[in-house]
């Protein structure tokens, strides 16, 4: 499987380079700026957006198309994590269960309706009512509904303390209630209407979407008025498809291009390549119960963690831009500080020798799952060097995800992004809180992370994920591997930055001078 | 001729019962639906509801019989990941599947009889030799390749042909050469050998001994005959491309039906690949009916055997 891997990696990388080769026969057209037209693509290796109606889709492209056509009530600065008011001016803490929003007058959604308390009560209460059958469970289950106030206040009251409350809050995108009545599910998918920068002016699902500036922008939003006037967005699978149209021109921006096709690009003339650090991060989760009915790993978790080269992992794969990570949460996430985290730096000596004590001095042979997009190899290579051969079973999500769910899988090798929350119950609590992904199914760890999301106190919420964070380590639960980044490739006409969040700001995009 | 159309009517409703069944149980062993459906993190009282309210806790020939009738009524469900009716996606995607399919198998055709019927009428001759390298090249050459060396230098090499999509003809004209070379070969080496059998038959002969004209002994006798296989040939290779375009589907960015059962494959979508594989099976099943049939009206003798 790995060779077969390998050899196709190889194969892309070939083609890529007479791709290159050949593209020094054309200059991208950058006919784009002419126009004030971006056209980038997305939906590489993930594939296409399942529904423009975004509360049915937890894809990441149903993220960004959310950022840059609705607004939600609060908003994240993606340079300073700081929470700024956003169709909220304004908001306090009534008591442990309440949040109360002033809302900002003046601001129209993209078909005239006027927003208003009414649009945010409507947008909540249906989002948090299981019937609706939207796919946000995991960001509304906290909430046990909005309440009007006033025409400009609302209010939104938690089933539970919930400190991570106004992250959240940043991600549920706010409907005109009206409409949303009118064209329900299917029309709201078919013609998206929201308040934010860009408006859908045209769609074609799962393959093409055109966006305008909202010429209404106007009224304050954190988010900036947009630079560019009209995006178009295609969805390419294909990675290798989306590196052919942009040597050709055929398209101005790709988020998704790998390292490897990334470095070749860096030096075409016409593209740049911007790299930011992400929140998303590598780790492999060990079976710490042998409820996959492994008997052996609970015994060699540690050596794995000391018989595995993160630095040269990083390097290779992710480059100076990532970081080595030695627990597995991203470290602007509060509460994820490594301080307290028992760190195993990579000694194949002592691997081999907490090998040899539990008894596996002849080796042991163990099994990894993961889906054929996670790169094992290093990995692979790494622990057959103190005598672990790993047995790589990779498949597409939906075959590995059931049995993830059902506990059958004993090493899994992947990677998570935190649903771009920037707090530790999205990882550490992901990762060790008792949930299907929870595979150490440590009691004391499932109690101090529920305690922590149950207080308001951050030094409180900070101590006990301290407190997890030396266990979980102590005891190796998982090998934190890295921080991940990911590569912008784009015209060197657009001037773009990236963020931590992985989230594309299309409002905040320009041409260069 | 009537006896003939009905007997090979009742063997292609037997076939598609029979893919129907085998559709509907290898990818009920895919894994657990309502765990699929279930997404991230779901609890087991989660997975529970879903497997109620999909009825999945039914018996497998109930969901069979239920799926099977709503089938006949183009209704295939609804998509667990696109969350659309199965049928609406089919019918988006069907189209340029077809065009696909029609200009390249149109594509191979062109090129494959002319140069088989060349090929047979003078056999081992330079044109044989380079109609022959045609076809060990198109069979050797893998269709992802092709695609990619056609998209380096057609695209963006020279800038004469757009990289990917469908919104024009021009966005076809790579595929469609992609996906009817594949097919191409074959039709050729039938069409080639054909010539060449019926070529040494005696009623050429005699028709050359009449004193008809080379063309109308090569068209109207020869190539009548030696067409019958290259029609049920041609008509099997287009119910392969509505099936298999999936490599030049996904490299191309034209999301035909091929395309769609792959994705739907990848994310254990059951009604949208077991709605693709039934589709794709009619599809290939009345080809090769009407591939019969137009063979029994081309050569009599057919209908007896």
């Amino acid at each position: 499987m790995a060779k077969h891997r390998k050899s196709r990696r190889k194969l892309f990388a070939s083609w890529a380079a007479t791709v290159a080769s050949v593209a020094f026969l054309a200059t991208p057209a950058n006919a784009s700026e002419a126009d004030d037209t971006l056209r980038l693509a997305w939906g590489g290796g993930a594939g296409p957006l399942e529904t423009a109606n975004v509360y049915f889709t937890n894809s990441r492209t149903g993220i960004w198309l959310a950022m840059n056509v609705w607004d939600a009530l609060v908003y994240r600065n993606p340079e300073t994590m700081q929470y700024e008011p956003l169709l909220a001016e304004g908001w306090q803490q009534i008591d442990d269960l309440t949040l109360e929003f002033k809302l900002r007058q003046g601001v129209k959604f993209h078909n005239g309706e006027a927003f208003n308390a009414n649009d945010v009560v409507a947008t909540i209460n249906w989002a948090v009512d299981p019937a609706s059958g939207v796919l946000k469970a995991r960001e509304t289950a906290w909430i046990d509904r909005a309440e009007k106030v006033d025409d400009n206040t609302v209010r939104i009251i938690s089933k539970k303390v919930f400190p991570v409350a106004l992250d959240y809050l940043t991600t549920l995108p706010i409907y005109p209630d009206e409409y949303m009545a009118a064209a329900g599910r299917d029309g709201m998918a078919a013609n998206p209407v929201g308040t934010g920068p860009y408006k859908v002016a045209k769609l074609d699902p799962t393959r093409e979407y055109h966006l305008q500036v909202n010429p209404d922008y106007s009224w304050g939003s954190p988010k900036q008025t947009p630079k560019i006037g009209n995006v178009i967005i295609r969805e390419i699978q294909d990675l290798q498809t989306q590196v052919a149209e942009l040597v050709s021109g055929g398209i101005d921006l790709s988020a998704d291009i790998q390292s490897d096709q990334a470095a070749q690009l860096k030096n075409m003339s016409g593209l740049t390549v911007t790299t930011g650090e992400t929140m998303r991060i590598s780790y492999l989760g060990l079976d710490a119960t042998g409820r996959s009915g492994d008997k052996y790993l609970s015994n060699v978790r540690q050596a794995i963690n000391l018989g595995f080269n993160r630095e040269a992992y990083r390097k290779a794969l992710f480059g100076d831009s990532a970081r080595n990570i030695h627990v597995s949460c991203y470290p602007s996430q509060f509460g994820c500080d490594d301080t307290n985290a028992v760190r195993y730096e990579y000694d194949p000596e002592k691997a081999k020798k907490l090998l040899a004590d539990a008894g596996f001095a002849d080796g042991i042979e163990l099994s990894l799952f993961t889906v054929p997009a996670v790169w094992v190899d290093p990995m692979v290579a790494d622990l057959a060097k103190i005598g672990i051969t790993l047995k790589v079973n990779a498949m597409p999500w939906g075959s590995l995800s059931p049995k993830i769910t059902s506990g059958e899988v004993p090493i899994l090798a992947d990677n998570h992004g935190s649903y771009s929350i920037n707090d530790a119950s999205a990882s550490i609590g992901y990762f060790f809180g008792g949930g299907p992904n929870d595979y150490s199914r440590d009691a004391e760890v499932t109690q101090w992370l529920a305690e922590a999301e149950a207080t308001m106190d951050p030094e409180a919420r900070k101590a006990l994920y301290a407190k997890a964070i030396a266990k979980v380590t102590s005891q190796a639960y998982h090998v934190p591997m890295s921080s991940h980044v990911r590569h912008y490739v784009h015209s060197d006409k657009l001037a773009m930055k990236p963020s931590g969040d992985e989230i594309l700001r299309l409002f905040e995009y320009s041409w260069s001078k | 001729m009537l006896q003939y159309i009905a007997r090979q009517t009742v063997s292609a409703v037997f076939i598609l019962l029979v893919v129907s069944i085998a559709a509907f149980s290898i990818s009920h062993l895919a894994g657990d639906p309502a765990a699929v459906i279930a997404g991230e993190n779901p609890s087991a009282e989660q997975i529970e509801q879903i497997r109620k309210t999909y009825g999945f806790d039914r018996p497998l020939y109930q969901q069979y019989l239920s799926w099977m009738g709503g089938a006949l009524r183009f209704d295939f469900g609804t998509s667990y990941h696109y969350h659309q009716p199965v049928a609406t996606m089919i019918a988006e995607r069907l189209p340029v599947t077809l065009v696909l399919g029609l200009t390249s198998i149109t594509f191979a055709l062109m090129l494959a009889l002319p140069l088989g019927v060349i090929a047979g009428v003078w056999p081992n001759s330079l044109i044989d030799r380079i109609a022959l390298t045609i076809a060990v090249v198109g069979q050797a050459v893998p269709t992802f390749w092709l695609s990619l060396m056609l998209i380096s230098f057609l695209a963006v090499g020279y800038g004469l042909l757009p990289v990917s999509g469908s919104s024009s003809w021009l966005h076809y004209v790579m595929p469609t050469i992609a996906l009817g070379y594949y097919a191409l070969p074959t039709l050729m080496r039938v069409t080639r050998a054909g010539m060449i059998e019926v070529l040494a038959t005696d009623y050429i002969r005699a028709a050359r001994a009449k004193g008809l004209l080379e063309t109308q002994v090569l068209v109207k006798h020869a190539l009548r005959n030696a067409i019958v296989p290259v029609v049920s040939l041609a008509s099997v290779q287009f119910g392969m491309m509505l099936g298999g375009s999936v490599i030049v589907e996904t490299i191309f960015a034209i999301q035909g039906i091929g395309w769609l059962g792959y994705d739907a494959v990848l994310r254990v979508d059951l009604p949208v690949v077991q709605a693709v594989v039934l589709v794709v099976a009619a599809f290939f099943i009345v080809l090769t009916w009407a591939a019969d049939v137009v063979n029994a009206i081309l050569d009599p003798r057919i209908r007896l055997s």
